[in-house]
């Protein structure tokens, strides 16, 4: 179905690259607000990315690899977009994101939510992309580099390193706890 | 009983709990009505533009080795070249053809092959616009011309004064027609197949059930075929549509290309590299050949063979003959040609890199190969000429057959995208804008030049009085910089004081200059407050800039706010106008600005398609369409300037002109139009006028050997230009901004933007005679 549609598009049909928009749309814009934690931002990095995407369509050789080149316009969007804030120091990020979650496990404490909010928006944001792609889009770490268009072990140092990071933040004996369990593979 | 959550599952959720909800409706309908203004770029552009990307050994997008995939089969090219053995080709029987063109490259053979071409240098016998781009085969039947549009349309014009005779309107993209015995065979974009006579149009029969993914149709033997997305090819009772034998020739979920039938053998192709052979009566398969690997493009059969090149979606590929008895390899060519179009002994191919091969096909080797700029689609071929359109050159090109010589360039007002037809002395071409030309011949007798070679391309296929080159003098009086690494000017404005303001888009802020090029000043920030800007447009491009009033006021494009801010000469805010919308007073993409002699504030936007004035309380004063119908359709505008007498002068995309508009609206005159002096082969962006009313006018950096600044006279005739590409102080590479008075020319160099060099020049003004 889906290689159909993106065939489609490649051959310059708009009404198909419309169905892929609708259909791509809400989990580009999850992933990038998780990695810009600004959802304007975010919007705009997903709109330059499916732009650029439309321009450039004849451009895909495997159809099969849509959604994970969409992934990698939309990452390099928030990068240029991450850039361009920490280049001009004067607009604040907004952490809007911070809004309080439905809580499916009851050992998990808002204050636990609020440490690991404010620590993943403290992260590099190469290491952030890393975790959303990994975690959020759900991608194999190896298609998570394949995407970010980086060694499979670049990857995992990455990924390695941010849940260092968020377990010294967390601290304490929650973060020990968490320390004794799983580490990325 | 609750045990700890692993870190790993609390980052997961928490990502999961916390990324937006909902479809984000306004963020779809914001990237579908821009996408919708534009086209996807020809797949070698593509190619180029976008980065590659890999996994583990695969090439999902683009091409890592694009260059030197290049320059490699470019120097194949020279070394095959070397033997040509034109001659042979010399001593073939002449192949005959019908005169009429029936549909996808020509008869059921696929062969491509033409009765009669225009006969001298090209001439327009008529022209004529149908719905939408044309993307699909013109067939001719008779005096009738079939046109297919992306508009859902399927037009009939006479063949001899393009009359329109009939016309018919489906949903979707009208798929490539087949005509033959009397009727037009066509999948419409529903998949919905019908039959119309193809005299007055009346419909015969149409399929009750859609056909997924249809191919453009084959008709041979008495039996309609067609390629589908079920990997399946049906053959259809032309009479009646009713189905006659379904052959399914690849696994599941395969998309079939448009099936070739020679004699009884019909040719299909599949999406995932296999060649099948199949009995064009009862479709019984004969043989499959997995050829497998990169994508493989339509077969062609002929008595002896059948051949496969790539698919023009391939990067990589080769042109095989196969054995039309077993389907065994009897040769192949290792470089990544399509299919060819077949002159007896001889068969003539495209690529996606610009080569035209002509290869001797019973021992598979090559007897000339030309090149051009763009992908060269597939050739029809007459006893004379070789004729090909030419994709990103937006061209015909014909060459002498023979030798591979040079016979002829015609320009078109954009690329053809599929293919063209050869009928009753005319070619027949449809373009990406909805033009169809009939092109005839002024009866002359040619001789070829040379074959076009890379080094020659430019001259040989755009010669000096269509695509100018720099020939006017001026000498640089300086070049200025700011000293920041990330400086790149885009659009440039002179204050009443002097001082130039060059807009650093990407930076949201200006730079500033004295008249003697030093560096003064940055002036502005990032931001959507009161005097803060975002000078690009959603899509990243620096299209925000400033108008300077007689008193030193000013007005700031602030493009990615969707607003005009205007400021006294202290630059201090004064007020702000406009948010993002449709209506009177919104801006959806605002890309240009330009005061009038009354000071009134004038605004291009071009996703609504009009020009906007406005008092400079931002009051509307009017509202006029900025693209005039008869532009015909265009992918947008660039810049809008006010000339000296008072009209609106707008640099359009696609077809490439400067559009003279009055206040009314009414289109005056074009500038640089394909096939004039000094016409653009590049995006127009920046013009300004001269105390005499000349027009400049700057143009971007893929414009080859052309100049970056044209200048036209008053009265329209091209003047000349200066800039050659390049790097060096009198070099332009991407010239945007321009401010032309008597103390000179100042441009704006946002070269960084093609790998050149980011500068503001000043030339000293130029005499003309």
């Amino acid at each position: 179905m889906q290689v159909g549609l993106v065939e489609r598009a490649r051959s310059g049909d708009h009404d198909a690259f419309s169905v892929l928009v609708r259909t791509s749309v809400p989990r580009l814009l999850g992933a990038a607000t998780l990695i810009l934690r600004d959802q304007d931002r975010a919007q705009d990095a997903v709109q330059e990315a499916l732009l650029q995407a439309w321009r450039n369509v004849r451009a895909l050789r495997d159809l099969e690899a849509w959604d994970a080149w969409l992934y990698r316009l939309t990452v390099n969007a928030c990068y240029r977009s991450a850039k361009a804030v920490k280049r001009r120091s004067v607009v604040e990020l907004q952490l809007a994101l911070d809004r309080e979650p439905v809580d499916h496990d009851p050992s998990r404490t808002i204050a636990d939510r609020d440490l690991l909010g404010r620590a993943l928006g403290r992260l590099p944001v190469d290491q952030r992309a890393v975790m959303v792609l990994h975690f959020y889009l759900d991608l194999p770490l190896t298609e998570a580099a394949d995407v970010l268009g980086i060694p499979v072990g670049t990857a995992k140092s990455r990924l390695h390193r941010g849940l260092e990071t968020l377990r010294f933040a967390i601290g304490g004996e929650r973060g020990a706890a968490l320390v004794a369990q799983g580490r990325p593979e | 009983m609750n045990q700890p959550m692993s870190l790993d599952r609390m980052v997961a959720q928490w990502m999961a709990d916390n990324a937006p909800e909902g479809p984000a409706a306004q963020l779809v309908d914001q990237i579908l009505t821009a996408t919708a203004q534009q086209r996807p770029r020809p797949r070698w552009l593509a190619l180029l533009q976008e980065s590659p990307m890999t996994a583990q050994t695969r090439v999902l997008v683009g091409s890592p080795n694009r260059r030197l995939v290049l320059v490699a089969t470019l120097l194949l090219i020279a070394a095959v070249a070397a033997a040509a053995v034109g001659a042979y080709l010399l001593q073939q029987p002449k192949p005959t053809a019908s005169d009429d063109w029936p549909g996808f490259r020509g008869d059921a053979t696929h062969a491509g092959l033409g009765a009669s071409g225009p006969v001298g240098n090209p001439v327009v016998a008529w022209q004529a616009t149908v719905g939408g781009p044309i993307a699909n085969a013109i067939s001719i039947l008779g005096d009738t011309v079939v046109v297919p549009s992306d508009a859902g349309t399927l037009t009939a014009f006479g063949i001899e004064d393009g009359t329109e005779r009939w016309s018919f309107t489906a949903a979707g993209p009208m798929g490539a027609p087949y005509a033959a015995d009397g009727r037009i065979y066509v999948v419409d974009g529903d998949g919905i197949a019908h039959a119309f006579q193809a005299s007055d149009g009346q419909p015969i029969w149409m399929s009750g059930q859609p056909i997924d993914g249809a191919s453009p149709p084959t008709l041979a033997n008495g039996r309609l075929y067609i390629g589908t997305a079920a990997s399946s090819v049906i053959a259809l009772d032309p009479a009646t549509g009713a189905e006659l034998w379904q052959a399914k020739v690849a696994p599941n979920g395969q998309g079939i290309r448009a099936p070739a039938v020679g004699d009884d053998l019909l040719v299909a192709v599949a999406d995932d590299g296999s060649v099948t052979g199949v009995d064009a009566a009862t479709g019984t398969i004969r043989w499959t050949n997995d050829i497998g690997d990169d994508p493989l493009g339509t077969p062609v059969v002929t008595g002896d063979r059948v051949y496969v090149g790539s698919s023009s979606e391939a990067q990589s590929g080769r042109l095989i003959a196969l054995d039309p008895d077993d389907g065994s390899e009897q040769w192949r060519i290792d470089q990544n040609v399509y299919s060819p179009s077949i002159y007896g002994a001889m068969g003539y191919t495209g690529s996606p890199v610009g080569t035209i091969v002509a290869t001797d096909v019973v021992s598979g080797t090559t007897s000339w190969t030309a090149q051009m700029h763009g992908q060269t689609r597939a050739p029809a071929v007459t006893d004379a000429a070789v004729y090909v359109p030419v994709d990103g050159g937006r061209q015909i090109v014909a060459l002498d057959r023979a030798t591979g010589g040079l016979l002829w360039t015609f320009d078109l007002d954009g690329d053809d995208h599929c293919c063209i037809a050869v009928s009753r002395g005319r070619l027949f071409v449809g373009t990406e804008l909805g033009t169809v030309y009939a092109i005839g011949g002024d009866g002359a007798t040619l001789t070829a030049g040379p074959v076009p070679s890379a080094a020659a391309v430019p001259s040989a296929v755009t010669p000096p009085s269509v695509a100018p080159v720099p020939n006017l003098q001026t000498t640089v009086e300086w070049v200025a910089t700011s000293g920041d690494a990330d400086f790149v000017p885009w659009d440039l404005a002179k204050a009443p004081d002097g001082r130039l303001w060059a807009a650093e888009g990407l930076a949201d802020r200006f730079a500033i200059f004295t008249s003697d090029g030093t560096f003064v000043e940055t002036w502005g920030s990032s931001g959507r407050g009161d005097g803060q800007f975002d000078l690009t447009r959603a899509n990243g491009d620096p299209y925000g800039t400033v108008a300077f009033a007689r008193d030193g006021s000013f007005f700031v494009l602030d493009a990615g706010n969707h607003r005009i801010q205007a400021f006294d000469a202290e630059r201090r805010f004064v007020r702000a106008w406009g948010a993002i919308g449709t209506g009177p007073g919104q801006f959806n993409d605002p890309v240009g600005i330009a005061l009038d002699g009354d000071g009134n504030v004038n605004v291009l936007d071009d996703v609504r398609g009009v020009i906007e004035t406005y008092r400079p309380d931002g009051t509307i004063v009017s509202t006029i369409p900025a693209f005039p119908a008869e532009l015909g359709p265009t992918d947008g505008a660039n810049q809008l300037s006010v000339g000296p007498n008072g009209h609106f002068y707008v640099s359009v995309i696609g077809p490439m002109v400067v559009a003279e508009i009055d206040r009314d609206g009414k289109l005056v005159a074009t500038y640089g139009a394909a096939g004039e002096p000094g016409s653009l082969n590049e995006q127009p962006f920046v013009m300004r006028f001269d105390a005499d009313g000349r027009l400049y006018v700057t143009q971007g950096p893929t414009r080859r050997d052309a100049p970056g600044v044209l200048i036209f006279a008053a009265d329209g005739t091209y003047l000349g230009g200066f800039g050659p590409l390049g790097i060096g102080d009198g070099d332009l590479g991407f010239p945007w901004g321009l401010i032309v008075d008597d103390t000179g020319i100042y441009v704006a160099d946002a070269g960084a933007a093609a790998d050149l060099r980011s500068v503001l020049r000043k030339f000293e003004p130029i005499d003309f005679p």
